[in-house]
């Protein structure tokens, strides 16, 4: 009885004194290799008696390497476990390819390596997945190379295309300079020439006016000669109304028709035996003239109108409306003196030919700068993606189509996301800037990820942030041939 | 963008918009005087002083408006209840009363019969009974007029009625419309109910000298194009309480003003009284009286002596008036009126002393906050709207590739299709559990949001199951009441009904929520409830719920029911129940920390914002609410770098810590801002994970204690007057202060540090040097990447200090000890560990140790004896700072340790004592 009971005071002594260095030994259990999670060019760093901390040069026995404690203000003392967080762990991946992972990701219970050397410590148990992996990558790359192989023809064709497209831009640069002086010139000449025809059209209007201001002044003197002779009876006031009012109208059809009619400016003495015959007379006349002259209009007006809708379609608006004006000039010229016509349409005719002459100045001006901000523009390596300029790519998504024009613009439906602005570095993204203001938001903006891709197309339309799209744009030019020789490279040297 | 326009202040109502405030505000306290009926003093058999109070000027006039009066005292505490109800209730309505808000634990320590037995007479003041309770307590009534004193320790410390305040508007029929005397018509004399309100009030108002019979918005009441029919009339409450010998009071959160409460009564004040109404308030105004989120009647004075406080139990809409005054004898006074438009008067006296004591008496009514699981202290990741599941997938992998850890993905309400809560945008969303797997495979959970408005659409079948089943809150008329919320036309489920709110938590089912799976936790928000085209943009105060109670007796619990709600439901999806919830709501209650988180609405991306969240979070702890969080970043605008990293720098060190954006804001994930931004927010969030270890301690600390986990300085240092008004600068329990920086380009600031009575020692937690005391304060240089935080002097901080993705992560990793030690050269501090996510704990599977560093020793003992949970943690650290002697060696069991001494820093870093935590030992330094 005795002898048992020391027996068991014995044991829970030995328990409680193995309980004790269970404690204090901890370490000793599990003790990793110092290699363990270093990658193969450092390892010879981690094989002396001693280890020298990689950044601050401290000296620690081997004993601590990869004893789960942290030595080592840049991590390098824990290369296989997650004492430190700032360090780094190597798996080897047999089978795959080895990987440095952070040290945060060891032994916390997720597998990270494929062959799940990171989780060393028994939270979890993982697969070696490397295998599959190695497959998986294998197929990736011979994609990859295929995708690069492709890309590649499609950008040398791309950078031939680009020099045709280069030549052509600079002649038509040069075509379009040498086009601008002749056309200022021109320019200069007719407005000199419309000017000399102003000058003398208004020279002739004052003469117009002179002329028109002496009859009012012999009217005048006839009516009150008449008035005085006419005393002050009734049916005498209203002669003068009358003779008044036919005189409104004969100056009114003087001024449309012709100036020369004696009538105009020499009226004969009224027929005292018959005033009233021919004041009806003279009314029915003019009446049917003004009416013919009404109608004429109407049906040129309709007419034109009719071609004017037509042309609406065709032409542009503005275009349109000087044309229709100017035919509509041409109508009513007809009726006008033939001296006057002949003035008057000839400064027409400069006019439109001003016209015509500016609107292509215009576009000259226009297409120089396009084509000089063309040149100078950043098209890449060889102007690798001058053949994008000019095309667009479409990306229809649930609810809209997303349009990318490179170098020019890009749109949401009919939404504009912006203008070209810039490229990233390397080419790696375009920006595209200032388009439609968002309501509450920003005014909407594009950034487009550029990537190597086996076509050019758009894919990926987000929007991260409210009224910030983003899409990818993945095209040949963007492919190249190192990146290929270093697939290559990998799928002859597999593991 | 351009940051919101703040509130509308229009948009709400003020004290004068409201005819109860106004009456209480102007109450005449000359012509009213509520006495005790002599005679009528009881005890009652169950032990509760009961007495009959009239009001000497209308008891002529209305002899039937007799009042209740009640008196317990909570048994093992400092707390004395006054309850003041209808003694002869009209048949078709009564007074609500606030229920499931207090512990059902509650008991009463019964007065003896003896306890009235002998009146006293103070000259003054008349006749007056003493009834004792608690330790060192003492209730004195005084019985006309009715007043309450209420002393602890000798020491006059609340006085309820000393103004004469006292208000208390019977329910009555409603009067007859007076009968026009120039032209009577017997037709229209109206009966009582169920007659047409509005023609009542049109013939008063063509009736101009009878306003005297019905008051102004009595029995009506308009604002904006909205109205109130108030049936059951006028019903308002009202009380002066004065708090003796203080020049501070805190709490009744949710407001935007300093915690230091201030005045809204005396000269030069343009604020008006606090006011409690729960309230969807779209980017709020700092520094206002004005109604936000979340109610919590409960208010808070302290001073060198004592720590005491009111609560007062009324879930309807409430104001309060604080003013500065002077007692009789020359003590300071903080004198407050409070004034609620319903319910019975139900008023909750605890005295401390002691800031221990007072917190200890809180839990005892409302309880402590419930012990979240550990990832729920981590960091959170929202924003509205995480599109869709590539951009989950994109942001979860951006915090990895940036070695960010964080722990919960949130997913606002876009992630539903057509905000149909429980169901899933189909093509954005299509494989919601795939998703939900693929964050739990690296241990990260995700949350996704639920609010009470149901869109009515009778193909929803939320809407059509509880439309058939009656579940909606009514209107005025009794049909299901309708208002506009983001579905466009919604009703809103009756959640004071138990039986809602059962039915409501069965939806959690992972059959019934398809798409969800248990890593999956759910966020409450617009639960006050937000109604957009309602009054204040909330629900007509003459809904109905079950019962006949009217929304305005219960409107400031409606939230606080639907939280409960639904965390019922998170519980009790799992079969085994055996998975703490986590449900984050915006509304609540006194007693929404037995639920959940709160987080304090929508918040504006901006410095001043900032710089508020500090007294928002603390007024709403020292109510009890722990559990809380402001939105990192702001909700609204778009802050810079500079403001990011500060705000993630103060919420690193915030009890609920969540990076949240509006929809127009631009993406600002942590990773965005670019160097030297990026880095400073990565350590900030790092070092929230270092510290899990304490924060977890002390959510259970606040269980035992019901002191709140992020602190004012006063409750840690109640004797230094100078702290008393500190809101810029917070403890972490009793060991971390924190001083977050809140101003652009602020490249140092002034630091006050406690203590100065007795040497108290403090050392900065990134460099360990050791700074003393300082009231007047010192200067620090605060460059980017660092915010002034101080460990105490005398304090053992558990920490884990290797990075991790998550959480959960963390569990197996071993633990560094940090040890700050006081100028004589001790320290103690605790761990808490369990599981870190089931209720395990609640039978008694944690482990909870305390660290004690003395006399040259470091002891690990064992605080719960009887607790099961056998950690298998290591410390694998541990650092002593402060310590002013170099050990020549240092043992464990007579083992030597190595170690390594900094005389310059005074630290010592004892390397791999390998220890284990569960186990007791100590460590000797020699």
């Amino acid at each position: 009885m005795k002898l048992l009971f020391s027996l068991f005071i014995i044991i829970v002594a030995f328990i409680a004194v193995s309980q004790c260095t269970k404690d204090s030994g901890n370490n000793n259990k599990n003790k990793l290799s110092p290699q363990f999670g270093v990658p193969p060019e450092k390892l010879e760093y981690y094989k002396g008696e001693t280890f020298t901390c990689f950044g601050s040069g401290k000296t620690i026995p081997i004993d601590y390497v990869n004893d789960d404690y942290c030595d080592c203000p840049d991590g390098s003392d824990e290369p296989g476990t997650s004492a430190c967080s700032n360090g780094q762990f190597y798996c080897k991946n047999k089978g795959y390819k080895g990987q440095l992972i952070s040290s945060i990701l060891v032994n916390d219970g997720i597998c990270d390596c494929c062959d799940g050397s990171d989780e060393q410590s028994g939270l979890i148990k993982c697969q070696d997945s490397c295998a599959e992996l190695s497959k998986e990558m294998r197929k990736a790359r011979e994609e990859a190379i295929q995708k690069y192989t492709t890309g590649l023809k499609i950008k040398e064709e791309m950078i031939n295309e680009a020099v045709e497209i280069l030549k052509t831009k600079k002649e038509e640069l040069e075509k379009s300079r040498k086009e601008h002086e002749p056309l200022k010139q021109t320019i200069k000449e007719l407005e000199v020439a419309k000017e000399a025809l102003e000058a003398k059209k208004k020279e002739r209007e004052e003469q117009l006016e002179a002329e028109r201001k002496l009859k009012e002044q012999i009217e005048r003197q006839q009516n009150e000669t008449e008035q005085a002779a006419n005393g002050d009876t009734q049916d005498k006031t209203a002669q003068p109304e009358e003779t008044n009012t036919n005189n409104r109208t004969i100056y009114f059809w003087c001024r449309w028709r012709n100036w020369n009619d004696t009538k105009c400016y020499q009226p004969k003495p009224k027929e005292p035996e018959d005033p009233q015959l021919e004041e009806t007379k003279n009314g029915k006349i003019h009446h049917r003239r003004h009416l013919h002259f009404i109608y004429t209009h109407l049906i040129i007006f309709c007419f034109y109108y009719f071609l004017f809708c037509l042309k609406i379609v065709k032409a542009t608006l503005l275009d349109t409306l000087q044309e229709m004006v100017s035919a509509a000039v041409d109508v009513i010229s007809q009726y006008l003196p033939q001296s006057k016509i002949s003035e008057l349409s000839k400064i027409e005719e400069i006019d439109r030919e001003l016209r015509e002459k500016n609107r292509q100045l215009r576009d000259n001006i226009e297409q120089t700068e396009k084509l000089e901000k063309l040149l100078i523009t950043d098209m890449g390596p060889d102007n690798v993606f001058l053949p994008l300029y000019g095309r667009c790519f479409d990306a229809p998504t649930k609810d809209y189509t997303y349009t990318m024009c490179p170098f020019e613009n890009s749109k949401q439906g009919h939404t504009s996301l912006g203008r070209f602005e810039e490229w990233g570095p390397n080419h790696s993204s375009m920006s595209f800037t200032n388009g439609v203001q968002c309501w509450g938001g920003p005014k909407r903006s594009l950034k487009v990820q550029v990537e190597c891709g086996s076509e050019n197309k758009i894919y990926d339309v987000q929007e991260p942030s409210k009224c910030e799209y983003s899409m990818k744009f993945s095209t040949p030019a963007l492919c190249d041939k190192e990146h290929l020789l270093v697939l290559q490279l990998e799928d002859d040297h597999q593991f | 963008m351009e940051v919101a326009q703040a509130v509308d202040a229009s948009k709400f109502k003020t004290c004068n918009d409201l005819s109860f405030c106004r009456r209480n505000r102007n109450l005449d306290t000359a012509a009213h005087k509520y006495r005790v009926v002599d005679g009528t003093l009881t005890v009652t058999a169950a032990g509760i002083v009961q007495g009959d109070v009239v009001d000497q000027s209308t008891v002529d006039l209305y002899p039937e408006h007799v009042l209740r009066l009640e008196i317990m005292a909570v048994k093992g505490s400092n707390i004395v209840r006054m309850r003041v109800n209808e003694k002869n209730p009209l048949p078709n309505k009564k007074r609500y009363q606030v229920q499931d808000v207090l512990l059902e634990t509650i008991e009463y320590e019964p007065f003896s019969a003896s306890s009235i037995k002998q009146i006293h007479t103070d000259k003054q003041l008349g006749q007056y009974v003493d009834l004792a309770f608690g330790v060192n307590a003492k209730a004195r009534l005084y019985l006309s007029p009715i007043r309450l004193d209420v002393f602890v320790d000798g020491r006059l410390a609340i006085v309820a009625n000393s103004k004469n305040l006292f208000n208390f508007e019977h329910m009555r029929t409603r009067p007859l419309p007076p009968q026009p005397i120039p032209n009577p018509n017997p037709m229209q004399n109206p009966s009582i109910e169920g007659v047409d309100q509005v023609e009542q009030i049109e013939q008063q108002v063509e009736q101009p000298t009878t306003t005297t019979i019905v008051e102004d918005g009595t029995w009506e009441e308009k604002f904006k194009e909205h109205h109130d029919s108030k049936p059951h009339g006028p019903m308002s409450i009202g009380l002066d309480i004065s708090f003796i010998g203080t020049t501070n009071v805190y709490g009744i959160p949710e407001h935007s003003t300093a915690l230091s409460l201030r005045s809204t009564k005396g000269e030069n004040i343009n604020e008006g009284p606090y006011r409690l109404y729960n309230l969807d308030v779209f980017e709020f105004e700092l520094d206002k009286t004005t109604a936000l989120y979340g109610s919590i009647p409960f208010m808070i004075s302290h001073d060198q002596q004592k720590t005491v406080g009111v609560l007062w139990l009324n879930a309807a809409e409430t104001f309060i008036d604080i003013s500065d005054g002077k007692y009789e004898d020359g003590q300071p006074t903080k004198d407050t009126h409070w004034i609620s438009e319903t319910g019975v008067m139900d008023v909750f006296f605890l005295v401390g002393p002691s800031v221990a004591e007072f917190y200890k008496q809180y839990a005892v009514l409302t309880g402590t906050t419930a012990l979240p699981q550990l990832f729920a202290l981590a960091y959170h990741q929202c924003r509205w709207n995480y599109r869709d599941e590539a951009d989950v997938k994109a942001v979860d992998q951006g915090f990895d590739d940036n070695s960010i850890p964080y722990d919960v993905l949130w997913l606002d309400i876009e992630h539903t299709d057509g905000k149909r809560y429980f169901t899933w945008d189909k093509s954005n969303f299509p494989t919601p559990e795939e998703m939900q797997r693929r964050l739990a495979d690296k241990k990260r959970k995700m949350v996704t949001i639920v609010d009470p408005h149901i869109k009515r659409d009778s193909n929803y079948y939320i809407h059509s199951e509880a439309t058939s089943k009656g579940y909606y809150v009514k209107n005025k008329d009794g049909n299901d009441y309708e208002g506009w919320c983001w579905p466009g036309s919604s009703s809103y489920l009756d959640f004071t009904n138990k039986e809602v709110r059962d039915w409501w938590a069965q939806q959690f089912a992972y059959d019934k929520y398809q798409g969800s799976t248990n890593s999956l936790y759910i966020w409450n928000d617009m639960n006050e409830p937000s109604v957009f085209n309602g009054p204040e943009v909330s629900m007509h105060k003459d809904a109905l719920h079950g019962g006949g109670v009217e929304h305005r007796d219960v409107h400031n619990l409606y939230g606080y029911y639907y939280h409960m709600a639904t965390t019922q439901g998170i519980i009790e999806r799992n079969a085994d129940k055996n998975d703490r919830p986590f449900v984050l709501s915006r509304a609540f209650f006194a007693g929404t920390q037995r639920i959940g988180a709160i987080w304090t609405g929508d918040n504006a991306g901006q410095w001043s914002h900032l710089e508020s969240a500090q007294p928002m979070l603390l007024s709403l702890a020292v109510a009890g609410l722990s559990f809380t969080g402001a939105d990192v970043g702001g909700f609204f605008g778009n802050p810079d770098g500079e403001l990011m990293t500060r705000w993630f720098q103060a919420g690193a060190f915030q009890p609920f810590f969540r990076g949240h954006a509006h929809l127009d804001a631009k993406r600002r994930e942590p990773w965005l801002f670019g160097e030297p931004y990026t880095s400073a927010i990565r350590d900030a969030i790092v070092k929230r994970y270092t510290y899990l270890p304490l924060w977890y301690t002390l959510f259970h600390e606040n269980s035992l204690t019901g002191l709140p986990v992020m602190r004012p300085l006063w409750v840690e240092f109640p004797t230094q007057q100078s702290l008393f008004a500190v809101d810029n600068e917070f403890m972490v329990g009793s060991s971390l202060l924190v001083r977050p920086v809140t101003q652009a380009g602020q490249s140092s600031v002034k630091v006050v540090l406690p203590g100065t009575e007795n040497k108290q020692t403090w050392f900065d937690i990134d460099s360990d040097k050791k700074y003393f005391a300082s009231e007047a304060g010192v200067q620090v240089d605060t460059p980017l990447d660092k915010m002034p935080v101080y460990q105490k002097g005398g304090s053992i901080v558990p920490r884990k200090e290797r990075q991790r993705r998550s959480s959960p992560q963390m569990k197996a990793d071993p633990y560094t000890l940090r040890i700050a030690l006081s100028d004589d050269q001790k320290a103690s501090g605790t761990l808490y560990t369990d599981d870190e996510s089931s209720f395990n704990y609640q039978k008694g599977d944690y482990s909870y140790r305390q660290f004690e560093f003395a006399a040259n020793q470091l002891t690990n003992t064992n605080l719960a004896p009887r607790s099961t949970y056998q950690p298998n943690n290591t410390i694998e650290r541990i650092v002593i700072v402060g310590l002013k002697q170099k050990p020549s060696s240092i043992t464990v069991n007579n083992q030597p340790l190595t170690f390594e001494y900094e005389k310059d820093l005074e630290r010592l870093t004892i390397r791999k004592p390998d220890l284990q935590i569960k186990n007791d030992w100590s460590i000797k330094l020699n």
